[in-house]
């Protein structure tokens, strides 16, 4: 099996997608990267936020507000790629980034350097961290 | 020149390097309320002869502030920021 490696995406979906849309869309991320045989440790779904500057969608038109979403995870570099085509194609992705944090993944390590929540204030988002690191184990 | 000389005495206050002072502070991209306290109104990234940011610090917060603002965190210059 490929090394994993520590990554997080961030990405920022469109303000007219409603819970369950969301919840479905970062399911559908979530799943591509175990596809290839990553592993979630951490999802931060922001509650919707402010821009700083006016964000123009393809299809869409001009946005000023929008939902953050971080995804923390071991993966490979074909999950990664993959992941980004995804997000590439989906309108209801505005912007998004990938950060390598390690290149190891020791998911104890990980837990370990995990800070308090400082962003996520919902208590919804907290439950959906805590399930899909059960999913992932 | 003996005036110069006078004049370099003047005490300024050492500035001392925010996130060697506090290591619980970390430098984040996502964490626009943090990265505010080191760009200009205008969205400049402040130097670090004014913030007294150390070096390696310096070098985390202006790869920071550039992915924050890609993100939409923070913004590029005044000029096109959306207004409160």
């Amino acid at each position: 099996m490929n090394k994993l490696r520590w990554y997080e995406t961030f990405f920022l979906l469109v303000p007219g997608l409603n819970d369950d849309d969301r919840s479905a869309l970062i399911e559908r991320y979530q799943n591509i990267i175990k596809d290839y045989g990553g592993q979630i440790v951490k999802t931060d779904p922001w509650p919707l936020r402010k821009l700083a500057y006016r964000v123009a969608s393809k299809t869409q038109g001009y946005f000023t507000h929008g939902y953050y979403v971080l995804l923390e995870y071991g993966g490979t570099g074909e999950g990664v790629a993959e992941l980004q085509r995804n997000l590439r194609l989906d309108e209801n992705v505005l912007k998004f980034m990938t950060i390598k944090k390690d290149d190891e993944f020791e998911p104890e390590k990980v837990e370990a350097a995990q800070p308090e929540p400082a962003t996520s204030v919902e208590t919804e988002s907290v439950t959906t961290a805590e399930t899909v690191e059960k999913e992932g184990e | 020149m003996a005036n110069g000389r006078y004049r370099r005495r003047i005490y300024v206050r050492r500035k001392v390097c925010r996130f060697c002072a506090d290591k619980q502070m970390k430098i984040d991209y996502k964490d626009p309320d943090t990265l505010k306290h080191f760009i200009t109104e205008r969205g400049k990234i402040l130097p670090r002869r004014i913030t007294g940011t150390c070096a390696k610090h310096q070098r985390r917060l202006t790869t920071a502030i550039k992915q924050a603002r890609i993100m939409a965190l923070i913004p590029f210059t005044s000029g096109h920021a959306l207004q409160d």
